[in-house]
């Protein structure tokens, strides 16, 4: 999937006429590609705008401007120039797993109505072998075949997120943006998930855009990682790469975020105030008011997502890049 | 430890729930101690009874199902006199003095406890009205100074503000000065950063931290999550299925963890410096109509012995450090 200059931006209206005062650049030109078989972790903080990314690839939102290609069998279909109707056909392809598990399932559904209903839409198989499926899939993912009966709310949160993972493998898509799948669970429940995904992975030869606000945990599950924020790429670069060298300060302040895990230890605090608003954003790079290294250049040029020589398929935004040294935390 | 250090004695607590399916033993004979100005962090599972023993506290724990079965939660409020708050009505006004005034709290979804159609300014007056004989004029000038406490910039303007018109880590902020206003004794935090981003965590938790310095307050902290407990608290207690399975100063604890569910809950946590798959632990908390005979965590254990299946086990005292795990009794054990 290769997605470039992805723009979303949502109106904000104001007064008796709705009128269109600005825009609220939520997503502000992105390009980024995932391999097949791959899986890729999005970070940044609430408000960056990587939910809503994620939703722009599989159409949920339309996108402002950009485009979206798709590998279907071998050929690169852009989601953007797709009749709704297409739109249906492909969407088989990929699904989505959601971060609030309470939410995410219907509860006057039983089990089996929600984990069939994707195959019931595209028309997989008889009835019968649609339950089948499900139940094969439920043990898959750790859960009772005899489950199936049983309404959402005789789950666990973690049962549920994986209800939800057998309802997004049921019609064997290619690719699965997980949107905060474990942020909700509890530690010991988190690690279960993570290592369910990883399995799948392995199995169905799946792609993930794995998206999360810790950098602690998309370490375990992503090949590669972005870092976003207000709405842009600030680096790209390989799982490894990231935590043992970052090169953009943002990325520096995530890791100084993760817990220490230690008996009187604090988390040093890079980043002093609040994300600014997306409607209005910053002059020149978008993290210069609350970055510590800022220099003059910041405030008045904004970087570009530049490809860094010695490492291939690693890019960072930040003029500084070169000169900066900085910290790892690990 | 002089005795007169002791702000909160719980001693053999027990709640439990009684519902059409039958008894939930939500909390089942837990004791612990908060001393003044210490921090105690309460660490287990969903459903493992941390959040209805830091209600119980305050007799908010869910009525009628929920009952004190038995136990007595000792609270001394100047060092000399001492009450029992177990034995209080829930309506009683003893009880009514202390909430929000000696004993506050903040809660995990800020959104969810903040009044969407009051002011921020209007919030924390309420509580200052309610403990604090001051005029409204006074009652403001509280406020303002408590907000200003939890380095909310331009205090005045963010008065007339409402909930809606702030982000996840200013609510909590709020929320944080609406306990503190009546400078309490205790301050429970129940789960206070989960619902927030990690930046935004490291914020609230440093915040916390000096305050509870500034103020010389003691902190009850619950939590999911160990790397929580190790920036903030003193002493640590981790619960299981309604029970204290170990309880240690929290040095201790990171340092040796004694427990098999405690080593399996370090073992979960995503840490970057782990290589590879993250190992968790199997199966899931057990039903809590259905609760083994034995230790409770017997059926998830990996080193589980013949008498973990018939007879739970005591918490055991080592050094200070109290564990209930019959691999550290092995004379009884055999």
């Amino acid at each position: 999937m290769v997605v470039k200059g992805l723009k979303k931006y949502f109106p904000n209206r104001k007064g008796f006429f709705n009128k269109i005062v600005n825009y609220n650049k939520a997503v502000n030109g992105v390009d980024f590609f995932i391999k097949k078989g791959e899986s890729v972790g999005l970070v940044g903080e609430s408000g960056s705008g990587k939910t809503t990314l994620g939703r722009c690839i599989v159409r949920l939102y339309e996108p402002t401007e950009g485009s979206i290609e798709f590998n279907i069998n071998g050929q690169m279909i852009d989601l953007t120039k797709v009749s709704k109707k297409e739109m249906k056909s492909i969407r088989k392809h990929f699904q989505m797993l959601f971060q609030d598990v309470y939410s995410s399932l219907d509860s006057k559904m039983k089990v089996a109505d929600i984990v069939t209903e994707p195959m019931a839409i595209h028309n997989v198989g008889s009835k019968k072998e649609r339950i089948d499926r499900a139940k094969e899939l439920m043990e898959k993912v750790g859960l009772s075949a005899d489950d199936i009966r049983k309404y959402p709310h005789q789950f666990s949160g973690g049962q549920r997120q994986r209800i939800g993972i057998t309802r997004a493998l049921s019609i064997s898509p290619d690719f699965i943006i997980c949107d905060e799948p474990v942020s909700a669970l509890d530690v010991s429940v988190q690690a279960q998930i993570l290592n369910l995904l990883l399995d799948l992975q392995d199995e169905f030869q799946l792609s993930y855009l794995f998206i999360a606000h810790d950098l602690g945990v998309v370490k375990y599950i992503s090949d590669r990682i972005i870092v976003m924020y207000l709405g842009k790429i600030v680096e790209i670069a390989s799982s490894q790469d990231i935590y043992e060298n970052p090169r953009h300060p943002y990325t520096e302040a995530l890791l100084a975020a993760i817990s220490k895990y230690k008996a009187g230890s604090s988390r040093d605090i890079l980043l002093k105030g609040n994300i600014p608003d997306p409607s209005n954003p910053p002059s020149g790079c978008v993290l210069q008011p609350r970055c510590a290294y800022v220099k003059d250049i910041c405030k008045e040029v904004t970087p570009k997502l530049e490809p860094i020589t010695e490492k291939p398929n690693a890019f960072v935004a930040c003029h500084l890049h070169k000169e900066l040294n900085l910290n790892c935390y690990s | 430890m002089k005795e007169n250090n002791v702000l909160v004695d719980v001693r053999d607590l027990a709640v439990y729930f009684h519902i059409e399916q039958g008894i939930v033993k939500a909390v089942d004979g837990v004791n612990f101690k908060i001393e003044k100005g210490k921090s105690l962090g309460v660490v287990g599972e969903s459903g493992c009874g941390k959040t209805v023993t830091a209600l119980s506290l305050l007799l908010l724990h869910p009525q009628p199902e929920g009952q004190i079965e038995k136990g007595n939660i000792f609270f001394y409020p100047d060092g000399e006199n001492r009450i029992d708050i177990a034995k209080l009505g829930i309506h009683s006004k003893q009880i009514r003095k202390r909430r929000g005034n000696d004993i506050a709290m903040i809660f995990q979804e800020p959104m969810m406890s903040l009044n969407p159609v009051h002011s921020i300014g209007q919030q924390i007056m309420e509580s200052i009205r309610l403990h604090q004989k001051v005029n409204k004029r006074r009652a403001k000038e509280i406020a303002v100074e408590a907000l200003r406490r939890v380095r909310i910039s331009a205090p005045e303007q963010r008065m007339n503000e409402y909930p809606f018109q702030l982000s996840g880590g200013m609510r909590q902020r709020v929320m944080i000065a609406i306990a503190l206003s009546c400078n309490p004794k205790l301050l429970i935090a129940d789960e206070p950063t989960t619902a927030l981003d990690v930046t935004i965590e490291a914020e609230i938790l440093n915040l916390i931290k000096d305050l509870q310095r500034e103020l010389g307050m003691a902190l009850m902290m619950i939590t999911h999550d160990l790397g929580v407990i190790g920036e903030v608290t003193d002493d640590v207690v981790v619960m299981y299925v309604g029970k204290i399975v170990e309880k240690a100063s929290t040095r201790k604890l990171f340092e040796e963890p004694l427990h098999p569910y405690t080593k399996a809950l370090f073992k979960s946590r995503p840490e970057i410096r782990t290589e590879g798959r993250l190992s968790s632990i199997k199966g899931s908390v057990p039903n809590p109509y259905l609760l083994p005979e034995g230790c409770s965590f017997e059926p998830r254990c990996e080193v589980a012995m013949d008498i973990c299946k018939k007879k739970a086990p005591e918490l055991f005292n080592l050094d200070g450090h109290y564990v209930s795990c019959w691999k550290y009794n092995e004379k009884e054990a055999l």
